[in-house]
């Protein structure tokens, strides 16, 4: 009766036997694995085992209340613990991660449970822990994100211990981790919250984020990052409103370049006479430059969106048509006309390049805002996103000087050569034109295109985002060419017959957009009474122009003699003539041009405008040329 | 007024309203500094109780008059005005230690009960502190409403189930007199089920009446209250000893209700540790008086299955360290620790228990 049941196996330890009848218990009746822990922990109150016991026990059960009150126990009474500092490192990594296991849910789920200074506590104390910098500050982030109150105190350190620890690991890249969190992380929350900045560190790490955002744009697409522009933009909303930015406020409204540039240049407008006032130069000259970025970086995205890519020349403008009444409509009419009209044969109506030339001209309204712009530009290394606006900038500005200069250094590529010729032609440089347009013509993208029906407009300039395909590009050379030939009709003697008869082949690549120049190329051949083309059975097979020419030349049209010789064929060392020709002869002509006719939409368009020009450039250069 | 223009215009009412009445009259009188407590005495036994037949005519039959009075008291109770001092006061003369009225205070609690009448509920929580939860007359009350829920009425048993919510005070001191009803018998199974649930959802329920102060008139004194908590251990102590003619699985599942509650109970001895100074959670007494009925039965049933004296004695010895680490046993410990000493020989926890706490006791 006195024999001892259930005693203890010899070689267990009291409070490892205790725990061991808890393991046991806990297969069938969790009670009394729970008394028997109780039990332990009365007898053994010092004894982390059965704390821990207790612990995983509570956490086996998912109680998560319960395993978070013993775990802060623990914590409180064993703070060196091995086993709970390996608990804890388990708990923060899932904090971090938030993955949806259910390990790591009710790990996470236990945090919000400890109370929370112990919480606070933890998150310090792993932060400290942390060897790894990055750790250390996502832990610190963590920490600043739950307890906003910590941020006072820890975002500072946290931003200092980012940009050093950027300059140890990543000198000289702008997107790196570190940046990121700053950019990303640290500066929202600290700009949110009630924390004294000073002046030089706010604009430093302003300077830092945008410099960060803007690279990371600019990098292959990722979508790490959700909407750069405006997480940016809502950076500098605030640290603006802690620099006491009045601009901090256009920051939080809703993007739209219009809104955006018309409030930076009411702005600029209000204190033009505070130029020299450090606060309202700083804010305008970074919110411009931000916006002015934005603006171009929409801009191109819109342009390019499509299937072709597009490229900025300058088009046609043409007066409107005098009316010739009285001086008071006519004035009205002058004042419809536009100094300057951006077209695009897109949806995209291509007014972003207005709006960043506005904001350009703001940025050099002072000699003192000029000069801090080019500071901040080569501080930031903006050059590369500025070289494309700075050439459409010269051209948007006319100054084709300086436009060629820029172009010369682009090196040799499809777009740069048409600008390059839309260049020449306004500097009336036609040989170099010409030159361009026959390299043009020799590389044509095999994408056919539409023609455009708004290469000339109603406008003293006009500058229009031309398709990179077949068709308009070829359009564009012939307009061009045509424009430049016009001038030349008047010369005396053959060269005006071949300016003619080179401007009646260009004609035909958009006919009937050029009927007006038809009118006037049929005035010259009836006031000229002949009409001599070589290279007129080769390009011309438009039968409207041929029906209008086979008019000139009968008796009622005005009898005019054609002299269309060819270079090739049976009537090699013939020419064709009209001017008391026999019968036989007038029969040929007939033939001629319904061999030519016969061409007219079978023998494509874009092909024979292409050999013209490459086969026929010195003929075509004749005519461009006044000798 | 006199006392006799009282009773005067009281006689002049019918019964109900009489009882009604005369319930007034004394709050009246009990919240005067004179009190003219034979008064109200008086008043009790003529028209609350209708001890004193003057009207010989009283002609409905007596179930009726009690219901109607069970009736008029919960009323009484419940309605607005007066201060839960003097109420209480009232209650407490309406039922005083030796009287044969514990018949309609059992009813009027069941009643209370079943309407969530926490006034009525209060006071009897009072009253049950005052004459002692653990007395006859407490756990008599305790028999009277176990009877009507489990016994009359057993499908209302779900109206108890929120009772330490609304009445956590009452519901403590009631659950030390049921403690004590089931001194010697295992409870039945729903009621153990019930006390289960209830302190499994209210954790505190077990010290509720250590911690509330009862709201007494000036000048009474609260009598010390007595925590369910030993009398709960005795439930699961014993119970695995006593014998019963359930099959082996209806026993396992009981004995997991037990293991339930002796792991609530511990936890909540363990939390008394660190939520406050409370050493009057337990009587070494009570927990002596279980020791020795253990004692007994371990030799008078010597030769019961080992494994059901070793879950008895485990369980004592359990409950015993876990209140002696939290430092909640009061009266003599002494005794209690040389009644154990025997036991230790049949078991290590016993032992073990022994060992950490003897010089800690001295």
């Amino acid at each position: 009766m006195l024999e001892k049941t259930a005693s203890p196996e010899n070689q267990l330890s009291k409070e490892d036997y205790l725990i061991l009848r808890a393991k046991e218990a806990l297969a069938t009746d969790v009670y009394a694995a729970k008394s028997w822990l109780i039990t332990a922990k009365s007898l053994f109150p010092h004894s982390v085992k059965v704390q821990f016991e207790a612990y995983r026990i509570e956490k086996l059960s998912k109680n998560v209340k319960e395993a978070a009150k013993c775990f802060s126990e623990i914590f409180q009474n064993f703070p060196d613990d091995r086993d709970i500092w390996k608990e804890i490192e388990t708990m923060i990594a899932c904090l971090r991660t938030e993955q949806s296991e259910p390990e790591s849910e009710l790990l996470c789920q236990m945090f919000k449970h400890l109370p929370n200074d112990l919480q606070h506590r933890l998150l310090i104390m792993t932060a400290d822990h942390s060897e790894d910098t990055m750790e250390h500050c996502k832990l610190l982030l963590l920490l600043l994100r739950r307890f906003p109150q910590t941020i006072a105190t820890h975002g500072p350190r946290l931003v200092e211990t980012l940009l050093t620890a950027e300059k140890h690991s990543h000198p000289g890249h702008t997107v790196n981790g570190f940046r990121r969190l700053l950019a990303c992380d640290a500066l929202p929350l600290l700009g949110a919250a009630p924390v004294e900045l000073n002046r030089r560190s706010s604009l430093r790490l302003l300077i830092k984020a945008i410099e960060f955002y803007l690279a990371y744009i600019q990098q292959p697409p990722d979508t790490q990052i959700q909407q750069p522009w405006d997480r940016l933009f809502q950076v500098v909303e605030l640290i603006g409103s802690k620099l006491g930015w009045e601009l901090c406020g256009l920051f939080a409204t809703p993007w739209n370049r219009e809104a955006y540039t018309e409030s930076l240049q009411q702005y600029a407008i209000t204190n033009a006479t505070g130029m020299c006032d450090e606060l309202v130069i700083r804010q305008l000259l970074i919110s411009a430059i931000v916006v002015l970025l934005r603006i171009l970086n929409e801009h191109s995205t819109l342009i390019n969106s499509g299937e072709v890519t597009y490229c900025l020349v300058e088009a046609f403008g043409e007066p409107p048509v005098p009316v010739a009444v009285e001086p008071k409509i006519k004035k009205r009419k002058r004042e419809d006309v536009p100094p300057l009209m951006i077209t695009n044969d897109a949806e995209y109506n291509g007014n972003g390049i207005s709006l960043a030339v506005k904001l350009w001209d703001i940025l050099h309204s002072t000699e003192y805002l000029q000069r801090d712009t080019a500071k901040l530009i080569q501080q930031m290394r903006l050059d590369s996103w500025l070289n494309h606006f700075l050439t459409d900038l010269t051209m948007y500005k006319g100054l084709h000087h300086e436009a060629l200069g820029r172009l010369s250094q682009e090196g040799t590529n499809l777009t740069t050569h048409l600008r390059l010729a839309s260049t020449c032609f306004f500097l009336k440089d036609y040989k170099a034109m010409l030159e361009y347009i026959v390299l043009i013509a020799s590389v044509l993208p095999t994408t056919r295109g539409k023609l455009s029906k708004i290469l000339t407009v109603s406008a003293t300039r006009h500058l229009h985002y031309l398709p990179l395909a077949r068709y308009p590009i070829l359009q564009y050379c012939c307009r061009l060419l045509l424009a430049a030939i016009k001038e030349n009709f008047s010369l005396p003697g053959s060269a005006a017959d071949l300016a003619l008869g080179h401007a009646l082949v260009l004609m035909q690549m958009d006919w009937p957009q050029e009927g007006n120049t038809l009118c006037t190329i049929t005035e010259r051949i009836i006031s000229r009474g002949a009409f001599s083309y070589p290279l007129f059975q080769a390009y011309i097979i438009c039968v409207d122009i041929l029906e209008e020419l086979t008019y000139l030349w009968t008796e009622h049209g005005g009898g005019v003699s054609l002299d269309i010789a060819t270079g090739s064929g049976l009537l090699q060392n013939r020419r064709i003539t009209t001017r008391g020709a026999d019968k036989g002869v007038r029969e040929e002509v007939k033939q001629a041009m319904r061999r030519q006719a016969a061409r007219d939409g079978v023998d494509p368009i874009d092909e024979l405008i292409q050999r013209f020009i490459l086969n026929e450039k010195a003929a075509i250069l004749h005519s461009l040329i006044v000798q | 007024m006199a006392a006799n223009d009282i009773k005067q215009t009281l006689r002049k009412l019918e019964f109900p309203l009489c009882a009604r009445e005369a319930l007034s009259r004394i709050e009246t009188l009990c919240s005067r500094p004179g009190k003219q407590v034979d008064l109200q005495m008086d008043l009790m036994s003529e028209f609350v109780f209708g001890e004193i037949e003057r009207r010989k005519k009283r002609n409905i039959p007596v179930a009726i008059q009690e219901l109607q009075l069970v009736e008029v008291l919960n009323d009484f109770f419940k309605s607005p005005g007066g201060t839960p001092a003097v109420r209480n006061a009232v209650f407490l003369s309406l039922f005083p230690a030796e009287t044969p009225r514990f018949h309609i205070l059992g009813n009027s609690v069941s009643l209370a009960i079943a309407t969530h009448n926490k006034a009525v509920l209060n006071a009897t929580g009072i009253w049950l502190q005052q004459l002692g939860a653990t007395s006859p007359q407490s756990v008599g009350l305790a028999r009277h409403i176990l009877n009507d829920y489990f016994v009359l009425t057993p499908k209302s048993i779900d109206r108890l189930k929120t009772l330490p919510t609304i009445a956590p005070y009452f519901t403590a001191n009631l659950l030390t007199s049921i403690g004590e009803v089931y001194k010697d018998k295992n409870p039945p199974t729903d009621l153990l089920r019930l006390v289960g649930d209830w302190i499994d959802e209210n954790p505190s329920l077990l010290w509720s009446s250590l911690m509330d102060n009862p709201a007494l008139p000036i000048g009474g004194i609260p009598m010390t209250p007595i925590a369910p908590i030993a009398g709960l251990f005795r439930w699961s102590i014993l119970s695995s000893l006593r014998p019963d003619s359930e099959s082996q699985e209806r026993r396992d599942e009981l004995q997991k209700c037990y293991s339930k509650i002796q792991q609530l109970l511990m936890d909540s001895v363990l939390r008394l540790k660190t939520s406050g100074s409370n050493k009057h959670a337990i009587s070494a007494q009570h927990l002596a008086a279980t020791t020795r009925t253990l004692t007994t039965m371990l030799q008078t049933y010597s030769d019961s299955n080992t494994a059901f004296r070793d879950l008895a004695m485990e369980r004592l010895a359990q409950a015993v360290s876990a209140a002696m680490s939290a430092n909640c046993i009061y009266g003599n410990k002494q005794e209690l620790l040389a009644l154990l000493q025997p036991l230790s020989y049949q078991h290590f926890l016993i032992e073990w228990t022994l060992q950490t706490y003897t010089s800690k006791a001295s």
